[in-house]
């Protein structure tokens, strides 16, 4: 047996041993290195961690080491801490997985811990020996678990479930805000993306918000304070399921549209052939683009009509989509990151209705090529923000290509999207002082590129 | 037909966030509505307070092992500054600064020690409060967290784990080291231990920064003076008629180092319970809980620190 086979383990909790007190890494198995060590140390839950929504189950948790591996843990409060202050002692039994036992279990922590406490691995000690074994870890997991995205779908609503998925690609940091459930409903979030991007999903079903622990999914107590402060973070983002459907349903992108379908048709069998055909090195930010290799439906039940039908019922539960949606996929282009056509007023005024008809009747003529240079300008705004050289460039050749092509209502419409995705993106940039100056003046050249072209027509 | 549309421009609230604002305690830059620094997880509102005054606020570091009292010394020393007016009252600013004293009181008032305190800073109670004395025109203004024990540790033992505690130990201008009597007493020298690479911490960290020929001169300005507080020693009543000779006797090696590095120390002995008891609670879970409330030697070794610190 190699050590790449092996898994090691530590204990991380409120003890006295060894000239050490409190809370600490009492105890770990030969394998693990210092750098690992002190970074258990570092993520290590303490004193009253585990948030109010955590079951007596426990926490489950996962992150990655300094030497490669994932730290997969499970943390419970477990009897009484030692120094008799009457508080609970916070437990967290580490399992330090390679990346190649990892794979076996689909990249999914949660399947990791079931098969460890199947095999009594997780058996809270209650005298913590100085030194815990290397063991075997048997079995393997399935990429997609079909009863958790049924109960999902269920639960939620397919939407509602897309709309979480768009949150946790585009977001370094989600807050979950949900009562109950946490751990399925992470499990189940898991699911719907692909095994090699799970490794960028680090995340903890029940530890209390910490800044030393930047976990990329969190579930959040229903704690204003909590989630006031967590959403300061730059990076963060919140997704708060606990009122039903979210107020604001975002932009999906193209994998997202996939999940989208494949969660309304429970096309479960499919998805998992997809995730099959999806190379080991891709990562989230890869998903829009595989997304346009990919088939929301398998072969037997695939029909144009079928497709529409799912656009039709998309767009009914979210009004600022436009009728865009019916074009074919597979167009590399066409598909490119969030492509949502701005050029059409929503369903929700009249008005809107009469631009809409207007604009149908203009674009039919024009579609492939007014669609590709729509698909285009999106993503040279995307670019410009982000300070790419030619980015603002290509916004201004296109915008103004564009806006010989569009009436004053539907360059209005337009400019209002592009503006309302320039702001969205600059969200989105690094957490460093010198680069958010930056990408603020790019931002701010971006909108006067926009408005530049209605002010001169005006 | 022109169309006119409003739009509110939000790219000009992304200038304020181009200002930085220097946290207190790292002076590591963070943006004008950070609650925590997110460098040393302490609270931005200290930068606030310290604004408004005239005068720079004086750092005070309680260090301590895990379970040496440093919750109760502290809230319990808060709360009798707050309380007396003859010759030391301290106002606290601003409603995080209550927190410390409130829980500890609150847990007191229940025949209850106060809970734990949490390892990750960002869970820490800070105390930032103004003292008057009437030996002294001016106010002297003084920051005071109460740090976890094994935070500290982990900071001794691999050091810049805990930026906040490095930081502190740092920029202090006095430091209360907390032993725990009762330990000392059942034999053991892990106390004696901590508070060595306490000391050993700090002067290395001193000995990294300025002159060198001024560090070896008495009184040196860059060396803080250090109050080492015997706690719990309503239970061991023999440190509280000479603590000088008792950390000689039980802690020598506390006692030389002192010597040796740090012209500037004294030796406390303090209580707060009076006596101590053990209960048992829901699920057979053993509580230490106090008997009754009896400050002694509180404000002692933190007005000796103040007098220093004036010096």
């Amino acid at each position: 047996m190699t050590h790449r086979s092996l898994i090691e383990q530590a204990v991380f909790t409120s003890a006295r041993s060894h000239g050490r007190e409190g809370y600490h890494l009492v105890a770990t198995s030969p394998g693990i290195v210092e750098a690992d060590a002190r970074e258990l140390a570092l993520w290590g839950p303490t004193h009253d961690s585990t948030a109010a929504h955590c079951p007596v189950s426990g926490s489950v948790n996962s992150h990655w080491l300094p030497s490669g591996k994932c730290c997969v843990s499970q943390t419970t409060a477990d009897g009484s801490e030692y120094s008799a202050r009457g508080s609970q002692r916070i437990y967290t039994q580490c399992l330090v997985v390679p990346p190649s036992i990892l794979v076996r279990f689909a990249n999914n922590p949660f399947r990791v811990i079931e098969a460890a406490s199947a095999s009594g691995r997780l058996d809270v000690f209650d005298v913590i020996p100085p030194s815990l074994d290397t063991f075997r870890l048997v079995g393997r997991a399935s990429s997609v678990d079909p009863g958790l995205l049924r109960w999902i779908a269920s639960e939620y609503g397919p939407r509602t479930v897309a709309a979480l998925v768009q949150a946790a690609m585009s977001s370094p940091a989600l807050g979950i805000v949900q009562a109950s459930y946490a751990e399925k409903l992470l499990a189940a979030l898991l699911t719907l993306f692909p095994p090699p991007c799970r490794r960028e999903l680090t995340l903890t079903t029940g530890l209390r918000f910490s800044q030393r622990r930047p976990f990329r999914l969190i579930v959040l107590e229903e704690d204003k304070g909590v989630v006031r402060r967590f959403g300061q973070r730059t990076d963060a983002a919140i997704f708060d399921m606990t009122g039903g459907r979210p107020e604001s349903i975002p932009r999906f992108g193209a994998w997202v549209d996939f999940v989208l379908e494949i969660l309304q048709h429970e096309h479960w069998d499919h998805l998992a052939e997809c995730y099959r055909g999806i190379p080991d090195d891709t990562q989230i930010d890869d998903l829009d683009r595989v997304a346009s290799t990919l088939d929301p439906a398998p072969a037997t039940s695939r029909s144009i009509g079928s497709r529409r039908r799912a656009s039709a019922n998309s767009r009914s539960y979210e009004p600022q989509r436009t009728t865009q949606e019916s074009r074919p996929r597979g167009n590399g282009a066409a598909s490119r990151g969030r492509a949502r056509r701005s050029s059409h007023a929503s369903r929700s005024t009249s008005q809107g209705n009469a631009t809409r008809r207007h604009a149908g009747r203009r674009l039919d003529s024009e579609a492939a090529g007014l669609t590709q240079q729509l698909d285009e300008l999106y993503a040279a705004v995307s670019d410009a923000v982000l300070g790419k050289r030619d980015g603002l460039a290509r916004v201004e050749q296109l915008w103004a290509d564009i806006g010989s092509q569009l009436s004053t209502p539907l360059l209005d419409e337009s400019r209002q999207r592009y503006v309302l995705h320039a702001m969205r993106e600059s969200r989105h940039g690094k957490n460093d002082p010198a680069h958010e100056t930056t990408q603020a003046v790019a931002t701010m050249k971006v909108l006067e590129t926009l408005f530049a072209l209605g002010q001169a027509e005006s | 037909m022109n169309a006119k549309a409003v739009l509110p421009m939000e790219s000009y609230r992304l200038a304020q966030y181009a200002v930085h604002v220097p946290c207190y305690v790292c002076e590591g830059g963070n943006a004008f509505d950070a609650e925590l620094c997110r460098h040393c997880f302490a609270p931005m509102a200290l930068v606030n307070q310290a604004g408004q005054q005239k005068t720079c606020p004086h750092l005070i570091a309680t260090i301590g092992h895990s379970g040496a009292g440093k919750t109760v010394f502290l809230g319990t020393l808060m709360d009798m500054l707050s309380r007396q007016n003859e010759k030391m009252h301290l106002t606290a600013r601003g409603a995080f600064s209550i927190s410390l004293q409130q829980r500890t009181m609150a847990a007191l008032g229940r025949c209850e020690f106060p809970e734990k305190t949490p390892g990750e800073p960002d869970r820490w109670n800070w105390v930032y409060g103004q003292l008057r004395m009437p030996s002294r025109r001016n106010v002297f203004d003084l920051i005071m967290p109460d740090m976890a024990g094994e935070s500290i540790l982990e900071e001794l033992d691999h050091p810049n784990t805990y930026p906040v505690v490095r930081s502190m130990l740092k920029k202090a201008s006095s430091i209360l080291l907390l032993i725990d009597a009762v330990r000392i007493e059942e034999g053991g020298t892990d106390q004696d231990f901590f508070a060595m690479k306490v000391l050993s911490y700090i002067s290395d960290m001193l000995d990294s920064s300025g002159d060198s020929k001024r560090k070896r001169k008495k009184r040196n300005p860059l060396v803080p003076p250090i109050a080492i507080v015997f706690t719990k020693s309503d239970q061991c009543d023999v440190c509280f008629d000479n603590p000088g000779a008792y950390a000689q006797k039980h802690t020598p090696g506390l006692w030389q180092q002192c010597q040796d590095r740090f012209s500037s120390h004294r030796f406390f002995a303090t209580g707060v319970a009076g006596a101590c008891g053990t209960r048992m609670v829901l699920g057979n879970v053993r509580q230490r809980v106090p008997l009754r409330v009896e400050p002694r030697g509180v404000i002692d070794p933190f007005r000796w620190l103040v007098e220093q610190t004036k010096q």
